[in-house]
């Protein structure tokens, strides 16, 4: 029996899309059976983030109003064989599912696959109550900026009231140099306000943007930093002890003549 | 007079419907609707409109024969004619349908290429459905929307990733078909998709269904047509 | 450069600035949450009172959260009460 995961923020923007698809693949590195479900109806993106777009036949409520099986709308991914997506309908409306049929649908998909990780839509409205329906974890993304924060408090309010079990947080697209020189909520204040067990740290990283625009997730490029710190999460996924990694690397020149100046 | 209502007009936001009796005679519908039409001229006077019937089933024949009156009897300019079964581009109605999909194949690299030259003659013989209706959409096509008709498809706009076109006809998009289209949808072969620009995330005709594989670089995405030939979707220039 | 800066400069920084406001952001944004709480705060509060004094419960006891400066000029939450009494010392009955 596979666990169910729900990636979810709040606000809109934070990278819960780009999250699920890098755990996922990352998870599917790891020898798992992954399936990603995109809970976002009407304003899917998962699809397009993994590069699986025109393989889409049926979607997620074909699966639900019958007029497919499960396994018809199941996308195997291009890259690893493990990996699967099950995508949302881009023509129709979120009042299209009920939680109950979300909930059922998640308990077929965990009879077959290790982890099934859903993509939920940003907000707190119906899309997000279907999203968490049959979710037994939760992860919380956010970014260290006054309003992700601000609304992931909402959500972790959210969540615990909904008795999904405590809530694990992603912090995402730290810039370590203006944590450093004070400008940038560190992992601490983030970590002291939400007051919730932190899974993991990512690093701002351009390679991001490049992947995205690719339709590939860059968990699996061994140079990017941010495809690191997924790795290290999808290993404490997976229930290994794995530090949070140490972000303060120099990058310029300077910073590394700092570095060795000051011996830091 | 105490008889019922065999044809009643009702202004909509964006065009007019009219419900027609499901009982009636048709030829009763005819005279109602002209007098109905005629009475109220200057109320359709002009502007560019849709119309949807409703409450009755009508073929494609009936359906003419229907709009001819209109356009005779006023100055009615009919840009769009819906059925029942028609889902407009804002809706989120069943716009899915049930599709019949086979297995998926990929568009050949340079599939015109392993064609005999391409032009006019190598189009499927009967190429299209002919005498079907055929609606006309003004106007692009965005993510998230979708038009379904029973019969061709032609749209004079855009067609962006994530938006549908599904039609049991043909499908022509005089601008940039970058969505997904199926014509045939009903399961006629013989059905083409064509685009001023074609570069679809996905294409279907009838059962088949293809992609534009990840490794091509120079698929063809001038104005070019799409059909099925020995049970394989090829797309030839325009 | 940045640590001399950081030495000299006496402006807070942008990073704890905005970790006091959410901080107060948060304490309302909870409160609000849960009126059902503070409804619950306020009742066992009045009945804590009534033990000593008599409160006036035709007007009603009013409690909120708001702010305030402390001693540093910082912008600190505070729980705000305001029982209407009718008489100091509990009546014997």
């Amino acid at each position: 029996m596979g666990e169910v995961y729900v990636i979810t923020s709040g606000k809109g923007g934070v990278g819960k899309t780009t999250t699920t698809a890098n755990l996922g693949a990352g998870l599917a590195l790891l020898e798992k059976k992954v399936v990603l479900v995109d809970a976002d109806i009407g304003l899917r993106n998962l699809d397009v983030v993994m590069g699986l777009e025109n393989r889409i036949v049926f979607d997620l409520i074909d699966v639900i109003e019958g007029k497919c099986r499960l396994k018809q709308a199941l996308i195997k991914d291009k890259r690893y064989p493990t990996l699967h997506l099950l995508p949302a309908a881009q023509t129709k409306d979120k009042d299209a599912v009920t939680p109950e049929q979300m909930k059922k649908l998640c308990e077929q998909l965990r009879e077959e696959f290790d982890y099934v990780i859903l993509d939920c839509p940003a907000g707190i409205e119906q899309g997000f109550r279907n999203a968490i329906a049959g979710a037994d974890k939760a992860i919380v993304v956010t970014t260290p900026e006054v309003s992700a924060v601000r609304d992931a408090d909402r959500i972790i309010g959210l969540l615990e009231a909904a008795e999904v079990s405590s809530p694990l947080l992603i912090l995402n697209r730290i810039r370590v140099n203006m944590v450093k020189r004070g400008d940038m909520m560190a992992l601490e204040d983030v970590t002291e306000i939400l007051a919730i067990d932190v899974l993991g740290v990512v690093p701002d990283d351009e390679g991001i943007v490049i992947a995205t625009n690719k339709g590939e997730p860059c968990v699996c490029d061994k140079e990017s930093f941010a495809g690191q710190a997924f790795r290290d999460i999808c290993r404490r996924m997976n229930g290994e002890t794995v530090p949070l990694m140490d972000l303060d690397i120099p990058t310029g020149f300077m910073a590394k003549l700092k570095k060795k100046l000051f011996n830091k | 007079m105490a008889t019922k209502q065999i044809v009643t007009l009702k202004g909509q936001k964006d065009g007019i419907s009219i419900i027609l009796d499901a009982e009636a005679d048709f030829e009763a519908i005819k005279e109602s609707l002209r007098k109905k039409v005629s009475q109220g001229k200057q109320f359709f006077d002009g502007a560019d409109t849709k119309v949807a019937f409703k409450g009755r089933e009508l073929d494609d024949f009936a359906e003419k024969t229907l709009i001819d009156i209109i356009t005779e009897e006023t100055n009615l300019d009919i840009t769009f004619v819906q059925g029942e079964d028609f889902v407009t581009p804002n809706g989120n109605g069943n716009a899915n349908g049930a599709v019949g999909a086979g297995e998926v194949s990929v568009f050949g690299e340079d599939s015109e290429g392993a064609e005999s030259p391409a032009h006019p003659s190598s189009v499927p013989r009967n190429s299209g459905k002919k005498e079907s209706l055929t609606a006309y959409y003004h106007g692009g096509l965005r993510s998230g929307q979708s038009i379904k008709y029973k019969g061709s498809v032609v749209i004079m706009g855009d067609v962006n990733p994530g938006s549908e076109i599904v039609a049991d006809g043909n499908v022509v998009v005089l601008g940039a078909l970058k969505g997904m289209a199926h014509a045939g949808a009903s399961g006629d072969e013989s059905c083409f998709v064509s685009a001023l620009f074609l570069r679809p995330t996905q294409l279907r005709i009838a059962g088949l269904i293809s992609y534009v594989p990840d490794t091509a670089k120079n698929v063809r995405s001038a104005a070019a047509y799409a059909y099925i030939k020995d049970g394989q979707v090829f797309i030839g220039p325009l | 450069m940045e640590f001399l800066k950081n030495i000299f400069s006496k402006k807070p920084q942008s990073g704890s600035v905005a970790k006091d406001r959410l901080k107060l952001v948060l304490i309302h944004d909870r409160a609000n949450c849960s009126t059902d709480l503070l409804e619950m705060m306020k009742n066992d509060i009045m009945q804590v009172i009534a033990k000593y004094m008599d409160i006036d419960e035709a007007i009603g006891m009013d409690i909120n959260i708001e702010q305030t400066t402390d001693d540093n000029n910082k912008t600190v939450p505070v729980l705000y009460a305001n029982i209407p009494i009718k008489n100091m010392r509990k009546k014997k009955k």
